[in-house]
């Protein structure tokens, strides 16, 4: 019994190196849990989850970039301010981390704008002006590394629609580019099961406020 | 209890049956209470799980040989135990100490208010700076409605802490701006020469600043300009009384801008009344040119060049012969400033700058005296700061200041012009260091030693701050330093002997800050010495001069603002209570300044409507009567005015015109039309009946309001 169970370590662990996705599993099972509830304690799982594999395999992207994913969602869900700011500090972390490990992937960049929106979110009053234009460029940049990735055009057409109209927002505003998220989401093809993939239902949602908040006008 | 355990019995069974074993538990901490969101594995295994909102968590695994089960939390102290397969006990409770709680960082905050977006302990935004109620756009006024700070109608700029307006300094990329306000003609407050637009991240300090920064008494204004413009902009503003255009250009790593300014008060003082009798109400100019180069990976190349023209004049009574007579001033002020900074090594800044400045001040009495003054300033910097060890932060840094002055005095035309002049090189090394001694407590110490050689003189002025953090969201502050300042060019050109002026401050600071609301309280004391007295009399005399006049100031602020409570709302209540008196200038004892209220209030509320795309923002401001020395009863005890009241309201609304985005704009003073008098002035001599005859000094206009438009041909202009 014994010698099986390390025989069966063994080769887990060489498996990993080979192709080093022994770990999917583990995400797919704390990221399943937090696609049931959306809770703090379902994403805090998620986040324990990806630091459990980035001690043993500090070299792949993909926990870390959920780490941040985890830790940005925590912060949207935490009230207090000092304590958004810290999960926010947490997510940034490792955003940057999985940013050095993976430059060239667009997904990194909608950590940084996400991390952006919530940092505004604390206080618009004072932070708007820092971390708007920094969320803008980072929405940027991601089209630049992946034109087709539709979770750009779901934020920017998530900030479009609660952007004043004199600023240029506003459902009406944000409609082409919520119809061109959509559009992407149908043509996206995840490279393998567990790659990010949020989105899609939140964009539907939007899709269908921004319909009626036109028909309101 | 025997549920539990019939429970865990079951498990056994269950794990045994599939090779796997179950550990349950719950998570607590020193107090007892559930820890939720911990980490539970086994060292080296991917596989874990996180404890529920109760502290519970229910591990399976299929390790069996002998492991480690690790329970980490953030906060916590890691708890590890080793198990063995076969006796790994099925519930373990465990208790996770709690780690001293990180406070965050301890950020030196005594005598210090921060204002900008970038930094977290900001306490105001730029936002504020630029629509503040009642600011017409000046940087200073908005910054005024801080604790601790006089707003003399009559004087304008920024007067700290029972200290005149000289005694602030404003510092642009902590190079010394000489000429940051508009000259000074009696009775006309100044304004600051700046716009807040060219700047991001200003720190205003009430006192005890760092020793980066001398040549002031009470006070620094520090203003960081904008390092990169985010994109290409342009911009028109027109208001009753100014227009204003501004243009940005963007490349990769290249930005310049330009802003052209032109303001004349005809139109204004057309509308309403004016308490002054212009001859030409004020017109100005100013052009900016800023220009930004990046160079290398981290370097950074800041160059900028201001002009600033003002002209006007004005009718001013002489009480004692109650004749009118022409007040004439013109300036032309050039200021040009180069910074560059770069980054040595990993982690050590270099920061130097050279900027020069030139006044040119033609104040004319008509029919009597003209005074011509032409100023010139250079300053060459360099500072490096950088980490000497986890611990220790370093700044240190050297300067050199050099003055000179010219003034032709011309008593009556046609009479003798009476030449005075002075060259003054000021120069200064400072070092500082921040030292995080403990997680709680961090303290700052420095020295700056200043040689000036006009008037020979070297003085150290130490300056000290200690901060530390009380909670999470609260921490009390200590400050201490001296404080020098070169004597005015006023009477530094008729006595070049003067020494310098000295001021000690001793400040103690305590903040409170969680979600957007903040309080701050902070007690001071201040002792002047060297003050410069005069005969007023033979005031062209060196020999009027000396450096006898001393005076104190103490007080409390408070400051409270909370832009939580209210969804889209801010309001903000500052208080000060100030207390001084000062034997100094032509004095005849000791005695409160005219300029300085008791009490001083400010309440201030900003709301934004969503549905009107507008912002409002309304204050009011309450000060104690001023003191005034009327002759007619006692030259040596003080009077008091009736206290000083003003409601003032702005209003932006944004809207879009052809396509472009638009602010529209309106601001009022003085709703409530108070009749606020300053103060009162006397004849020098009695008249035949015996009575110093007196006049009113009144605000330049009861009322003043300013509707506006301004229009960004470039998409949102961002404030």
């Amino acid at each position: 019994m014994k010698k099986l169970m390390l025989f069966i370590l063994l080769s887990i662990a060489i498996q990993a190196r080979a192709n080093d996705t022994s770990y999917y599993a583990v995400i797919r099972n704390s990221l399943e849990l937090a696609e049931q509830e959306y809770s703090i304690i379902t994403f805090q799982n998620l986040a324990n989850t990806c630091d459990r594999i980035i001690t043993m395999r500090e070299k792949e992207w993909l926990p870390v970039y959920y780490r941040a994913y985890a830790y940005v969602n925590m912060a949207y869900m935490t009230e207090d301010e000092e304590e958004k700011d810290r999960l926010l500090d947490n997510a940034q972390a490792s955003a940057d981390a999985a940013y050095k490990l993976n430059p060239g992937e667009s997904e990194n960049q909608l950590l940084f704008a996400l991390i952006c929106y919530g940092r505004m979110e604390i206080n618009p009053m004072f932070r708007a002006t820092i971390y708007y234009p920094k969320a803008n460029a980072a929405l940027e940049k991601a089209k630049e590394l992946n034109v087709k990735n539709p979770r750009i055009y779901y934020l920017e057409g998530k900030s479009t629609t609660y952007k004043p109209a004199f600023m240029g927002g506003g459902p009406e505003a944000a409609l082409p580019i919520i119809e061109k998220a959509l559009q992407y989401y149908k043509e996206f093809v995840a490279p393998y099961d567990i790659f990010p993939q949020w989105g899609e239902e939140s964009t539907i949602e939007l899709y269908q406020d921004c319909k009626e908040g036109i028909k309101e006008n | 209890m025997k549920y539990t355990l019939l429970l865990s019995f079951f498990l056994t069974q269950v794990c045994i049956t599939f090779g796997q074993t179950s550990i349950i538990g719950t998570i607590r901490d020193n107090n007892g209470d559930p820890v939720p969101g911990a980490n539970i594995y086994f060292e080296g295994t991917f596989e874990g799980c996180t404890s529920d909102t109760m502290g519970k968590f229910s591990l399976t695994t299929t390790i069996a040989s002998e492991s480690v089960l690790i329970i980490s939390f953030m906060g916590y102290k890691q708890y590890r135990q080793a198990l063995t397969p076969g006796e790994l006990p099925l519930v373990i409770d465990v208790t996770m100490e709690e780690l001293t709680k990180d406070l965050g960082e301890v950020v030196i905050t005594v005598g210090t208010f921060a204002a900008g977006d970038e930094s977290k302990s900001a306490v105001l935004s730029t936002l504020d700076l630029a629509t503040s109620s009642g600011s017409f756009g000046d940087i200073t006024s908005a910054i005024s409605s801080l604790p601790g700070i006089s707003n003399p109608g009559e004087e304008g700029g920024l007067m700290v802490r029972g200290g005149e307006r000289y005694e602030t300094a404003t510092f642009i990329d902590d190079m010394l701006a000489d000429d940051a306000f508009t000259a000074k003609i009696p009775n006309i407050p100044v304004r600051g020469r700046f716009s807040p637009m060219l700047f991001r991240g200003t720190v205003f300090s009430t006192g005890g600043y760092s020793a980066e920064y001398g040549q002031a008494l009470s006070s620094v204004l520090l203003l960081n300009s904008i390092a990169m413009p985010k994109k290409d902009e342009l911009s028109l503003m027109a208001h009753t009384s100014g227009l204003h255009f501004s243009a940005t250009k963007k490349w990769d790593r290249t930005a310049f801008s330009t802003s052209t300014g032109y303001n004349n008060m005809r139109l204004l003082y057309a509308l309403v009344n004016s308490n002054i009798k212009w001859q030409q109400a004020p017109v100005s100019f100013s052009e900016n040119l800023v220009f930004r180069q990046k160079i290398g990976r981290n370097g950074m190349l800041k160059a900028m060049g201001a002009y600033g023209y003002d002209n006007s004049s004005m009718y001013y009574t002489v009480l004692n012969t109650g004749e009118d007579v022409l007040y004439k001033m013109k300036n032309h002020n050039y200021f040009l400033l180069a910074t560059y900074r770069d980054q040595i090594g990993k982690e050590w800044i270099l920061h130097s700058g050279i900027s020069y400045g030139k006044d040119d001040l033609l104040m004319g009495i008509q029919d009597t005296a003209t005074y011509d003054k032409h100023k010139n300033t250079t300053e060459l910097k360099l500072s490096f700061a950088g980490p000497v060890s986890k611990k220790i932060h370093l700044n240190v840094g050297a300067s050199l200041f050099i003055k000179t002055l010219t003034q032709d005095y011309t008593s009556l035309p046609g009479e003798d012009v009476f030449t005075s002049d002075f060259v003054s090189p000021i120069g200064a090394f400072f070092t500082e260091a921040e030292i995080k001694l403990t997680k709680r407590i961090s303290s700052r110490v420095g020295a700056r030693y200043e040689t000036l050689s006009l008037s020979n003189e070297a003085y150290l002025s130490p300056r000290l701050a200690l901060a530390c953090k009380t909670t999470q969201y609260s921490q009390i502050s200590l400050g201490y330093g001296h404080f020098y300042q070169q004597a005015q060019d006023d009477f530094l050109i008729y006595n070049n002997d003067l020494k310098s002026e000295k001021a000690e401050h001793l400040i103690a600071n305590f903040q409170y800050r969680r979600n957007s609301r903040i309080f701050r309280v902070e007690a001071y004391y201040k002792l002047y010495n060297k003050l410069v007295k005069y005969d007023s009399l033979y005031s062209i005399e060196a020999s009027a001069y000396n450096n006898h006049g001393d005076g104190y100031a103490r007080g409390i602020d408070l400051f409270f603002r909370d832009s939580k409570t209210i969804k889209n709302g801010d309001f903000w209540l500052s208080y000060s209570l100030m207390n001084s008196e000062r034997d100094y200038r032509d004095h005849i004892q000791a005695m409160t300044p005219t300029y300085l209220s008791r009490h001083n209030l400010s309440i201030a509320y900003k709301h934004y409507f969503e549905v009107a795309d507008s912002y409002l923002s309304m204050g009011y401001t309450f000060y104690s009567g001023r003191p005034y020395v009327d002759p007619n009863i006692s030259k040596l005890v003080q009077q008091e005015t009736e206290a000083l009241h003003n409601l003032s309201f702005s209003i932006f609304h944004f809207t879009e015109i052809f396509g472009k985005f638009t602010m529209l704009f309106a601001q009022v003073s003085n709703v409530l039309g108070s009749n606020n008098i300053y103060g009162y002035r006397f004849t020098t001599t009695p008249d035949h009946s015996g009575r110093y005859r007196s006049e009113a000094i009144l605000p330049v206009s009861r009322r003043f309001f300013l509707v506006g438009i301004h229009v960004s041909f470039t998409g949102q202009t961002e404030i």
